[in-house]
């Protein structure tokens, strides 16, 4: 039996219980009040609306978020908090309906003063729910704390382990409010297009649905009243008015007044395609909450259907996720071609992430231009950001004027398709009617003109433009704020698919017969392939001043792909003429599709790697650096939705350094620095193609096999036949048994390559990985071979070398050197092309054939060749290792280099390649044993330790176990002292991290306690004592993590260096 | 330009890693001159290159210095690089000066070194005194490297003796340019850092970060 409590204490109990109370009994980072969100612009941004008071009983108490590690972005939202004393169970419902609404977190817990109700916020609302319908749990408070309050720690939210667990699988993103929306906008769309006679064209379905949306938005804001619709329009709810063809055709004429033109504009030729009622009733139906999905049509055209509730509450969604769905929706008019004019719909946290980084600094008088603003995600996001930077300066709410002339005058958009800068208009005039409390009177309403039109006045300046960013010739480059350069961010998700003759859009004022202008620029700026986003991020220079800042969504073959073209690294051209300040590379992410797209791939969502560029249009100031952030993939990112930033992913890298070494760009976001430093030793040696250019193979004797089609007869490869033949279904290693292949007899082929290129003795490289393992392999024989391989041809020359680089090239360094260096694999493919094969660097001593080293790495080589298909696992397991080793001696790597190289094998391509199958067989995350933390501890000790002698000091370790069987985050302690302290044997057994702490140092307690939790990987230092706090996955208790963790200590002490010997 | 990144650490360092990274360069800097001194490494390339008209000792030593220090640089888990690129500002022409020898602690930032100019000195005729500190204490104290750093090494190689005559025209350069080395402690002997006799030190505000820099003189006696 549970004792009654006031509820102020059990909002205390509940929240220090779980860990969101400091022992000091202060908020937590990342736990907010509205007084606390108020003096935070990303805060309040996001639940701003949520936490006022004017929204009564779905007022939130207080919402945590778990802080981000990166400056200016927001945190992740978890969880909101409400007291419900004295709430009815109808009003529970409200309140979670109302939440769901938000969009935002996706767990509710509702407080009274015996227990604590947890919700899945997420779970969209149905009619028959209960105040127990999606309940997670429900916690009993008592005044020894809150019972069974471990799986719903805060700890496990900061470190993502929540969403692992039992508990958090439960909760599906899914149902989320922009997706059910999404979802039901798209049937509703489905069933107004498709059909025999009386279907609709698909623009004026999204006209009708936009302008319903809007209505409907209208009405739950109050804005439109019953009493003006009745006065008006006969009607005194939107439902009806949905009924009676007439009177909706007058309230749309009203909305075209009001919103001079701009919204959905159907031209009278469209409104003769709607022939009957029909659309009016699936719109209706849509309204009513029928599940859409499932409609039929009796003989009367009248609509048969399950009904469900109607879930969404307009005035409750933010205005951010109704332009984004809308966007979403829109492109669904022609998918090819949106993918063809490369648009992607681009996710709301991905717009939050650039957003919150490109407008940290920005003043509240800043103009900002998307030059490709699609649905107008980013003006919108702007335009709430501008208002709020401004109502904080004047210590006030903006008065209407004030936000019209940051709508006119501050926000320009431009994009090559006219339903794009539709949907750009109306979610600005969504987001000003949120915006300015002043606009509650329908009848003196009268919206501005957006968008502009060619038969306008000259000296009228629109905010948006239907027209090419590169039209170097329209009106839009002599209006301003264009002419004068005057804008002080650029933004936007830049179209990414090369451009052709027959895709590139044409001058949109003249879509027939216009000019191209993105495929002329990229022609005249001689940009590769005619990539638009790299045309439009130099083109958008012509209305930049220095200080401007240019943010951008592009694709991440800028990294990797233009260093075919030539010797000329079209990026390296950039960062000499542009200060690059910053650089996400969201490459990892691009196949968990949390970026674009839905969760269909709709919406011309692009499995491309995208990235993200932040710079400034001027060349960089000396010894300027770059930050770049490569965000990694997670267990459950698809689940979670969110992109985390751990410290770990943060590196700032000198320009000049990235100038010198672009491949810098793969190595950093795949590996360290430890890595960098390797592949920089061994870059002082021969790659593959110096050495075949040493022993005079020429071009055509290496290259990738043929390929199938029909290009071809017989005639042209007639040397082919009788050839044995090599093709993808073959598996081998070490050696090819030509004899035993089947002889080419292909008739037609759809690329042939010369006969010199088989030539035995060959050495042939598969492109794709088998059993996450490079193969390349040896034989004497001419062979054909398709094109999943690649070949080296050493007739007459160099067979040794062969059988070197045959028995190199099959150890992990073959694949380490393909995961950091290569073009594709780690990228986008799994592939490991030509390029990457003939780039890897191999021992200094590969053409040394005097060098005795090499001897034994052939014995294993040859035994391998001859046993490799034959012998048992273990006896191959033990050969390749003592292949590695022997190899590992001819690159003379030191023993930490081996076991950076080691580790990147086990860990980080281990996790690359196996992270669709099951948690528990990825070693990378499972929890580190004690052994593994001696092993880690006792590496970052040796590793400072030579160096500390020389002062007559040492490190030495503590290590805690934890009663709790799966923590989430696991403490290592160092201590320097003298070198005559031992080391202790034994780890300290205490209950659990927060406890470890405690008993640790008050101190540190106090000074970490915001933090620890929320930064995942964290060094605290006090005194002579040193604290590692990282999440409990191996990878980050490696070896190598040691040594790295070694590294970046040195780093802070020698950055902290206070002058004194 | 913005700073983005949050720091990965709490509280203060405090392990006497600054002062241990300052004695293994030292450590390794003599080291290495005693392994060239042992090959007579320095004299045979003087004899090499005396009737040359463009002589290349400085560049020379060091990066035969830097080989033997490399190969020693395990003993303390330190990292030292030659002689690094003459680096040119892509558009504004400004030249980078070169850092004859950097311990680096962090490859990815442009600033994460230990820088060691190194120069040569002689004991007799013209002593090189004055380029000593022209073309490399200034470098330091105009930050055309070691830019706001706490530390930088001078390395002189003395090829002909007596060796304090060396030390001394090293001393008086630094007397007569002490205004514009911003000069706040003068030349004087350090006892005790490290195991050899000809270690001192200088103090200087460097020109454009304010900051204070603490010059080491060694001087690797190759004379003798």
């Amino acid at each position: 039996m549970s004792e009654v409590l006031t509820l102020k204490k059990s909002i205390n109990i509940t929240l220090k219980s779980a860990g969101f109370l400091t022992d000091s009994g202060d908020f937590v980072d990342g736990l907010y009040d509205r007084e606390k969100a108020e003096k935070e612009d990303e805060v309040f941004l996001r639940h701003g609306r949520i936490l006022d008071e004017n929204q009564h009983e779905a007022k939130i108490d207080l919402i945590y978020e778990t802080p981000a590690t990166l400056k200016g972005r927001a945190g992740h939202s978890c969880i909101y908090f409400k007291d419900i004393e004295g709430i009815s169970k109808e009003q529970i419902k409200q309140i979670r309906k109302d939440v769901w609404n938000t969009g935002r977190a996706p767990i509710l817990w509702l407080i009274s003063p015996t227990e604590v109700r947890i919700y899945d916020a997420f779970a969209r609302p149905q009619e028959e729910d209960t105040e127990d319908t999606h309940i997670l749990d429900v916690l009993e408070i008592t005044s020894e704390g809150l019972k069974d309050v471990e799986q719903f720690r805060r700890e496990l939210f900061d470190t993502g382990k929540f969403w692992e667990s039992g508990v958090g699988r439960q909760i599906d993103p899914n149902q989320r409010v922009e997706k059910s929306l999404l979802d039901d906008l798209w049937d509703t769309e489905q069933k107004l297009t498709r059909g025999d006679s009386d279907r609709v064209p698909v623009h004026i379905a999204h006209a009708l649905l936009g302008r319903a949306i809007f209505m409907a938005y209208l009405w739950d804001r109050k804005i439109i009243t019953p009493e003006f619709l009745k006065a008006n329009f006969e009607h005194g709810d939107i439902k009806d008015l949905l009924t009676d063809r007439e009177q909706l055709d007058n309230f749309f004429q009203w909305l075209r007044i009001t919103f001079n033109g701009d919204l959905f504009p159907l031209y009278k030729e469209d409104e003769k395609k709607i022939r009957d009622d029909k659309p009016y009733k699936i719109i209706r139906a849509f309204f009513d909450g029928t599940v859409m999905s499932g409609i039929e049509f009796d003989d009367n055209n009248n609509i048969k259907g399950q009904k469900r509730l109607w879930p969404y509450s307009f005035d409750i969604i933010p205005i951010e996720l109704i332009s984004s769905i809308y966007e979403m929706f829109a492109h669904s008019k022609d998918p090819i071609d949106a993918r063809a004019k490369s648009i992607h719909y681009t996710k709301f946290h991905l717009v939050e992430l650039v957003q919150s980084i490109a407008m940290l600094d920005l003043s509240d008088d800043a103009r900002i231009l998307d030059p490709a603003c699609g649905s107008g995600v980013f003006l919108v996001d702007a335009f709430r950001r501008l208002v709020l930077k401004r109502s904080r300066k004047l210590g006030r709410k903006l008065s209407h004027d004030e936000i019209l002339q940051i709508f006119l005058n501050q926000i320009y958009g431009v994009d090559v398709e006219p339903g794009a800068v539709e949907v750009t208009a109306f979610s600005l005039y969504l987001a000003l009617l949120e915006l300015d409390e002043n606009f509650t009177n329908p009848e003196v309403i009268k919206f501005p003109k957006l968008i502009y039109h060619p038969q306008w006045e000259e000296d009228y300046y629109p905010p948006l433009y239907i027209q090419d960013i590169c039209n170097s010739e329209h009106i839009f480059n002599r209006n301003e704020p264009f002419k004068s350069l005057k804008f002080d961010l650029i933004v936007g998700n830049l179209p990414w698919t090369k451009l052709g003759e027959d895709t590139a859009p044409c001058d949109p004022e003249n879509p027939a017969l216009g000019k191209q202008w993105a495929l002329d620029y990229c022609k005249k700026k001689k940009i590769y392939r005619n990539r638009p986003d790299q045309a439009i991020m130099i083109r958008v220079k012509d209305f930049a001043k220095p200080k401007t800042k240019i943010a951008f969504i592009i694709s991440s073959r800028i990294f990797y792909q233009q260093k075919k073209a030539s010797d000329n690294f079209w990026l390296n051209s950039f960062l000499t003429e542009n200060f690059v300040e910053l650089v996400f590379n969201l490459s990892d992410l691009s196949d968990s599709k949390i970026l674009f797209g839905d969760k269909k791939g709709r919406g011309g969502s692009t499995g491309m790697p995208g990235s993200v560029f932040i710079y400034r249009p001027h060349a960089p100031e000396m010894n300027s650096c770059i930050t770049y952030i490569c965000p990694k993939w997670y267990s459950g990112i698809k689940r979670r939705e969110d992109i985390i930033i751990h410290s770990s992913d943060i590196q700032t890298i000198s320009t000049d350094l990235l100038i010198e070494n672009p491949h810098l760009w793969k190595i950093a976001f795949r590996g360290t620095q430890r890595d960098f430093e390797l592949i920089q030793k061994l870059y002082k040696n021969f790659t593959l193609k110096n050495v075949l250019k040493q022993i005079g193979i020429p071009d055509n004797q290496y290259g990738q096999g043929y390929e199938h089609g029909s290009v071809y007869d017989e005639s042209n490869f007639h040397e082919y036949f009788l050839l044995p033949n090599l093709e993808e279904d073959k598996n081998f290693k070490y050696c090819v048994d030509s004899e035993i292949l089947p002889i080419f007899s292909y008739r037609k082929l759809g690329r042939k390559r010369s006969i010199e290129l088989f030539r035995g003795p060959l050495l042939i490289f598969r492109r794709s990985l088998i059993e996450n393992e490079t193969r390349v392999a040896f034989t004497p024989h001419d062979t054909i071979f398709s094109g999943i391989f690649i070949g080296i041809s050493f007739y007459n020359k160099g067979e040794q070398i062969a059988h070197r680089i045959n028995a190199v090239l099959n150890t992990k360094l073959g694949i380490y050197f393909a995961f950091l260096l290569g073009d594709s694999f780690g990228w986008h493919f799994k592939l490991i092309e030509q390029k990457d094969w003939l780039n890897v660097p191999l021992p200094k001593s590969i053409l040394d054939l005097e060098d005795n080293r090499w001897n034994e790495v052939i014995a294993i080589e040859n035994k391998l060749c001859e046993s490799w298909k034959s012998a048992s696992s273990s006896e191959i397991k033990g050969l390749e290792d003592s292949l590695f080793k022997s190899v590992c001696d001819l690159y003379e790597l030191t023993k930490e280099e081996r076991i950076i190289v080691e580790d990147m094998i086990n860990y980080t391509i281990d996790h690359f390649l196996n992270r669709k199958k099951k948690k528990s067989r990825l070693r990378s995350i499972r929890s580190p044993t004690l052994k593994q933390l001696e092993k880690y501890a006792n590496r970052l000790c040796e590793q400072l330790n030579d160096l500390l002698a020389l002062e007559g000091k040492k490190v030495i370790y503590q290590l805690y176990e934890l009663e709790d069987k799966s923590p989430s985050l696991t403490l290592v302690e160092f201590r320097q002292t003298s070198q005559r302290a031992k080391q202790a044997d034994e780890p300290k057994k205490v209950k659990g991290i927060e406890e470890a702490l405690i008993k640790l140092s008050e101190n540190v307690k106090n000074e970490i306690s915001g933090g620890v939790y929320a930064w995942g990987h964290l060094r605290v230092y006090e005194g002579e004592r040193l604290y590692i706090i990282k999440p409990s996955e191996e990878r980050f208790w490696s070896e190598s993590s040691a040594l790295n963790d070694a590294d970046e200590i040195i780093r802070e002490h020698m950055e902290n260096r206070d002058g004194k010997l | 330009m913005a700073n983005y990144k949050q720091g990965h650490y709490k509280g203060k360092p405090t392990f006497s890693i600054p002062s241990a990274y300052l004695k293994a360069a030292l450590n390794l800097l003599i080291l290495g001159s005693d392994q060239l001194r042992q090959k007579n490494f320095v004299k045979q390339l003087c004899r090499s290159q005396k009737n040359r008209k463009k002589k290349t000792l400085e560049n020379t030593i060091t990066i035969e210095l830097v080989n033997e220090i490399q190969k020693e640089q395990e003993t303390y888990k330190i990292r030292a690089e030659p002689l690094s690129l003459n680096l040119v500002h892509p558009l504004t022409n400004i030249k980078y000066s070169q850092i004859d020898i950097k311990f680096t602690w962090d490859n990815y930032s442009p600033n994460g070194y230990l820088a060691v100019e190194a120069k040569l000195l002689f004991g007799e005729g013209k002593r090189h005194g004055g380029l000593y500190v022209e073309e490399g204490v200034l470098d330091f104290i105009e930050g055309r490297y070691s830019y706001g750093h706490s530390h930088g090494i001078m390395l002189g190689y003395i090829l002909s003796k007596p060796i304090d005559e060396a030390i001394v025209a090293v001393k008086k350069a630094l007397e007569k340019r002490k205004a514009k080395t911003n000069e706040k402690i003068p030349f004087n002997k350090v006892g005790g850092f490290v195991a050899h006799s000809l270690i001192f030190e200088t103090v200087h505000i460097q020109r454009y970060t304010g900051t204070e820099i603490m010059l080491l003189h060694l001087f690797a006696d190759f004379a003798s």
